[in-house]
């Protein structure tokens, strides 16, 4: 791949980074650890030190458009690990949520994106998770209609799977949550 | 003490044992808890994930509640709730302006005064291990048990303040206490890919597979946890799993306080220990029999 | 007649688990001139010594073999035993039966075979071995330091303050060397020549140095302790004792344009007559007669002659030969810069803002071409985005050299945070292969550069340099998130790497010491001599070895002054007498053994009748170099030299003793 670097776009891009991540990129000198540890690393198309380097020298478009930034579960190995004590999967949330207000779709890892969107309708709607119905909707909008379906009949007899959910009933309130920050 | 308990949807949905098992066990300590009325989700890992305000914003909501409601401690017993309610407190304590912009949007002051504990700190600190041990009247004896922390009761450090990040014993000692061996084995805080169960439940089976031989090569009867997304991902995709890579794993997967209820002599029915996915009579059946 | 006693250790069971020592001692006791032979655990200790003693003196003997360990070990320690009782050093030998049997053989028997065949050779050695006494050489207690930088420098201000007389010979007008060239130096940022200026000033007025500037070595010859050096003094026009270096001169001359200061390298111009840089030691200009208009137009300008005060500009000077003699000599003659037009890739030559480290600091410092305000070369503007190249000509085995030039991680690092000091608002990239920055701090000093100074750091080399209207394009890579890249910058900076100061392999020959294919001179030990020539009485000091900062040239200009400082504790030199002698009666004066000598030992002696004519032209040996290596003796086809202590018939007796 090539980049030619435009430092008034670099500088930018960093600066938005560092700024909602409270963290600076130039703390991390690439050593690795996180990669090293990263639980799923084998699926992602840069390792997580790839990532921060390029977020560095201001490669936005690959960073937002990579599999990595939707494949990383929140694990915190890296950041427990790293021996700089950089944010590692702060950055990966600060990445994710750059894509997302930028409307990016990811090509690859779009069941991903799908399923934090249909999470948060589900709590603005009802305040909390009502699990068929989420999983129903996610099917929808994945069409994955039948993924996972040999796991309901045994989950509603065990009685995990129930069929009406919990409201908050200050349900204005969640509304205004939403309003504010969404 | 004036104890505040977050359940968490998924102790109302598909991990009911766990809130089961729990009540049991405090009514057996004589611990009375509370729950925040009218909670809401704490956005979990989606808010974090792509919204970094609703993910202090759902559970400040929780946090404020409580504290104005005159409590000093929250019991969050699913460590994905604990994580995302200490991480919060966290973030409003030692960021004034974050703080102002979502108290004025809760429209409740929020003081950041409250405790967050997770299930092992609240029995271990809170409970503490006398007081455990006084209550056990079937010590579970020659049944080895690996406790399986996962990422969320740990990591990170610098918020959870819990425990030994790359080496935690606090289950364990649990485990010990009700008279069973405590396993060790190295996969104890590998992740099990969590939050994308759904969404990525190839990358999970792989990551909980690698997890689930692990302990059953070093030879547990029984896996304990304290998060309902571990319980998930190691229970009910465990038939899954096995079939994906054709070896059997067999390793019933339960709840730290269904352990405990156990150990204090209930019945696994009460415990709602047949809840779950994977079959567990075999091993109750030893420890009935062993009780008798 | 003879009379041998012999010692056989056990070194615990060092020896005496794989030699059957008791079997050894019953042979040895056997071999003709053996008057004693014994046994014993461990010779080195008290006791042991006490035995060897005891025996010399009741046994009166003539000799002693100890079969035991290498003697490199204690040789020393029973020569000295011997000498006590009053036998001369050479008559101890040693058999090595630990390091050449009993730690390298298994089989028992064997190996006692062995070290009785070692241990015959011995007694038929001692048997045969003369008194020899140890040369001792008369020292010149005076030190030549050659090279005024601050390897030099330094070497030259410790020996002068432990009191013994230094000369110190620089070839430019002025002391300093490359450091007085530096702007602020890593990894502390002082500024070099705030700390440099006070050193030079200390240097010019010890009243123990005597210092000779726009001066060269032209020859050494001699020994340790005993060199005879002839310098070249080349004539400045100016008489130096008079110039009070006002300035009128140079201010005066018309020559101030087309030619390129050599200190400035080539960023600004000078004048014919000249000072290197306002704060050069000592302030006397010279003429550069190359340039000056007096000496190329037939007389013509004296317009400096005419504005001097003092009147000390005089024409007429000439070069001048000085000879010196000395004990010892340091040889500090540092480093230049690889030649950055061996990279056509990065234009450097072609695009006037692609400039050399050495360059940047110069375009740093307040006393430089632009005091110190930071401006490319092409248009004199600011440079808002440079981009600095590490390893040029470092570790590149194809168009530069091999090894890594050490410093220039550093001070690249160091260019990289100065200008973001300098220039608000402004960015650098520096392109590396790997950062090494091992000493005290620099890690740390990296590290703020990136972090604080917000240096971007892309691993990886820079492919190709081209000019776009008025910027630079870097095409390098990024191998850490593997990209190509593409960078639009102001000016570029490479890090050239540093070779040996030209001529420097003219100088090892001159002096006779070794030097590595690189033109540095090598150590007698890199890690047990390290400042230390292979030749006695010369040493070594900074870069002239070997790549090194700052502080790793002062600690060798230091250790080499130390070095001499011991020497010249001493009334006399002591060498081994195991030297080489010429036989002058049967020497035919072929001068073979001179053609193989590596130490230059050997030189012609003319034999003279009673009238004073020549007879005879022999070789003589030269105790205060001959190693007693024995090169010539086998050169030599007139068998005439021997080396004492290793006599033809001892040797072969050693030999036929195996045949018995
Ligand atoms: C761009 C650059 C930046 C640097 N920055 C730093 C820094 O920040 N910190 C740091 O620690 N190090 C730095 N260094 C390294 C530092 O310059 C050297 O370590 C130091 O100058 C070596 O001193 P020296 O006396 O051995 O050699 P030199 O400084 O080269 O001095 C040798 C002297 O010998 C003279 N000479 C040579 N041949 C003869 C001869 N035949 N007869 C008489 N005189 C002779 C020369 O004219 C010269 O004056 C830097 C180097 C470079 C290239
Ligand atoms: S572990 Fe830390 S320092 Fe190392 S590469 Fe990852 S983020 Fe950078
Ligand atoms: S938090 Fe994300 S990037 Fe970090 S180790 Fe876990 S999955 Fe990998
Ligand atoms: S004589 Fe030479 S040095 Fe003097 S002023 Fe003329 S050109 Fe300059
Ligand atoms: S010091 Fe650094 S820049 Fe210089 S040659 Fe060595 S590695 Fe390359």
């Amino acid at each position: 791949m090539k980049t030619i670097i435009n430092e008034q776009d670099r500088r930018n891009f960093v600066s938005q980074v560092e700024t909602m991540l409270h963290d600076k990129l130039a703390k991390c000198y690439q050593c690795g650890k996180c990669s090293a540890g990263c639980p799923v690393n084998f699926e992602m198309d840069y390792t997580p030190n790839q990532i921060i380097k390029m977020t560095e020298l201001g490669m936005q478009d690959p960073v937002l458009n990579s599999k990595t930034i939707w494949l990383c579960v929140s694990c915190n190995t890296c950041s427990t690990r790293c021996p700089k004590g950089f944010e590692v999967a702060g950055i990966m949330d600060v990445l994710r949520e750059i894509a997302t207000r930028k409307g990016i779709e990811s090509k690859t890892e779009k069941e991903i994106q799908v399923f934090h969107k249909v999470f948060l309708d589900n709590v603005k709607s009802n305040g909390r998770i009502f699990e068929l119905e989420l999983v129903g909707k996610y099917r929808l909008k994945t069409k994955r209609l039948f993924r996972d379906m040999f796991l309901a009949p045994k989950m509603i007899e065990k009685g995990k799977l129930r069929m009406s959910g919990d409201k908050v009933s200050a349900i204005n309130s969640i509304a205004k949550i939403f309003r504010d920050f969404e | 003490m004036k104890l505040a308990y977050y359940p968490g949807c998924s102790l109302k949905g598909t991990s009911f044992e766990y809130e089961v098992s729990l009540l049991k066990v405090l009514e057996v300590l004589n611990i009375e808890i509370k729950e925040i009325p009218d909670w809401n989700c704490c956005g979990a890992s989606a808010a974090h994930s792509i919204n970094h305000n609703l993910s202090v914003a759902l559970p400040a909501r929780n946090l404020a509640i409580a504290e104005n409601n005159g409590f000093e401690n929250v019991l969050a017993p699913c460590a994905a709730c604990s994580s995302r309610l200490k991480t919060a407190n966290y973030e409003l304590g030692s960021d004034d302006v974050l703080r102002k912009k979502i108290t004025d949007s809760l429209d409740m002051p929020y003081n950041a005064s409250l405790g967050v504990s997770n299930m092992l700190e609240f029995l271990l600190n809170a409970v503490g291990k006398e007081n455990i041990k006084s209550h056990i009247k079937r010590p579970l004896n020659g049944i080895k048990v690996a406790s399986y922390y996962g990422c969320l009761l740990v990591r990170p450090p610098k918020i959870m303040k819990f425990d030994d990040p790359e080496n935690p014993v606090s289950m364990d000692e649990l485990v010990s206490l009700t008279g069973a061996t405590a396993v060790d084995y190295p996969y104890k805080t590998d992740c099990c890919g969590a939050i994308n169960s759904l969404s990525k439940p190839d990358v999970v089976m792989a990551l909980t597979g690698k997890v689930l031989y692990n302990i059953k090569e070093h030879g547990a009867d029984l896996v304990v946890v304290a998060c309902p997304l571990c319980h998930s991902n190691l229970d009910v995709r465990q038939r899954e799993i096995e079939r994906k890579y054709s070896e059997r794993i067999g390793l019933p997967v339960i709840f730290i306080t269904e352990l405990l209820g156990l150990s204090f002599g209930l019945s696994p029915e009460e415990l709602a220990i047949d809840g779950h996915m994977v079959n567990a009579d075999k091993i109750l059946q030893k420890i009935l029999a062993a009780s008798r | 007649m003879s009379r041998i006693g012999v010692f056989v250790c056990w070194c615990g069971s060092n020896i005496a688990g794989t030699v059957d020592v008791k079997k050894l001692t019953e042979e040895a006791a056997k071999i003709p001139g053996v008057v004693e032979a014994v046994d014993y655990k461990y010779m080195c200790s008290d006791p042991g010594q006490n035995s060897l003693r005891n025996m010399i003196r009741e046994k009166n003997l003539t000799g002693v073999v100890l079969a035991a360990c290498s003697p490199h070990m204690h040789e020393n320690t029973f020569r000295k035993a011997a000498v006590k009782e009053g036998l001369n050093p050479y008559f101890v030998e040693i058999a090595n039966i630990r390091e050449q049997v009993s730690w390298v053989h298994e089989d028992k028997e064997r190996a006692t075979y062995k070290a009785m065949d070692l241990l015959k050779m011995m007694v038929e050695k001692v048997k045969r071995d003369r008194a020899i006494e140890d040369v001792r050489v008369p020292l010149t207690k005076r030190a030549l330091v050659i090279g005024g930088g601050i390897s030099g420098m330094q070497a030259a201000l410790d020996i002068a303050s432990g009191g013994v007389e230094v000369i110190l010979v620089e070839k430019e007008p002025s002391i300093g060397g490359r450091m007085i060239q530096l702007d602020e130096t890593f990894p502390t940022l002082d500024c070099s020549s705030c700390i440099m200026t006070p050193k030079m000033v200390e240097v010019s007025q010890h009243p123990n140095i005597k210092l000779y500037t726009y001066s060269e070595v032209e020859n050494v010859s001699g020994y340790i302790g005993n060199f005879n050096v002839k310098i070249k003094k080349m004539t400045k026009s100016v008489v130096e004792k008079d110039c009070t270096g006002c300035g009128d001169c140079w201010n005066a001359c018309p020559m101030h344009k087309n030619v390129k200061s050599e200190f400035n390298i080539n960023l600004s111009e000078r004048t014919a007559i000249y000072v290197p840089f306002p704060q050069a030691v000592p302030l006397v200009p010279v003429i550069d007669r190359a340039a000056c208009l007096h000496f190329k137009k037939g007389g013509k300008c004296v317009k400096c002659y005419e504005v001097c005060g003092p009147k000390c500009i005089d024409f007429t000077i000439q070069d001048e030969i000085i000879e010196e003699k000395v004990g010892a000599i340091v040889a500090a003659t540092g480093f230049d810069l690889m030649d950055n037009s061996l990279y056509g890739e990065y234009g450097y030559g072609k695009y006037k803002d692609v400039i050399s480290g050495l360059q940047f600091e110069r375009l740093l410092s307040a006393s430089g071409p632009t005091e110190g305000v930071i401006k490319r070369p092409s248009d004199g503007k600011t440079p808002q985005t440079i981009v600095f190249i590490q390893c040029v000509g470092s570790r590149d085995p194809e168009k530069g050299v091999p090894y890594c030039s050490k410093v220039c991680c550093m001070y690249t690092a160091k260019h990289a945070k100065l200008f973001s000091h300098k220039v608000h608002g402004s960015q650098s990239y520096v392109f590396y292969i790997d950062i090494r920055a091992t000493g005290k701090g620099y890690e740390e000093f990296i590290r703020d550069t990136i972090e604080k100074d917000g240096v971007v750091y892309l691993r990886g080399r820079v492919s190709k340099i081209y000019q776009d209207r008025d910027k630079l394009i870097i095409r390098g890579a990024d191998t850490l998130s593997g990209n190509q890249v593409e960078i639009a910058a102001d000016m570029v900076v490479l890090a050239t790497g540093v070779i040996p100061k030209k001529g420097s392999d003219k100088i090892a020959q001159m002096l006779g010491i070794s030097y590595d294919k690189y033109g540095f001179f090598t150590e007698s030990h890199p890690k047990l001599r390290p400042a230390e020539s292979s030749t006695a009485g010369i040493y070594l000091a900074g870069m002239a070895q070997g790549p090194r900062d700052i502080p790793e040239s002062v600690v060798s200009g230091s250790a080499a002054a130390s070095k001499i400082l011991g020497l010249f504790s001493k009334s006399e030199y002591e060498v081994e007498g195991t030297i080489a002698g010429v036989n002058k009666t049967t020497c035919v004066g072929c001068f073979y053994c001179q053609r193989v000598c590596a130490y230059s030992a050997i030189s012609k002696e003319e034999i003279k009748d009673r009238n004073g004519n020549v007879i005879k032209v022999v070789a003589n040996v030269n105790p205060g170099l001959c190693t007693g290596c024995g090169a010539c003796v086998n050169a030599c086809f007139s068998k005439s030299i021997d080396v004492k202590g290793y006599m033809d018939d001892q040797i072969y007796a050693e030999i036929r003793s195996l045949a018995i």
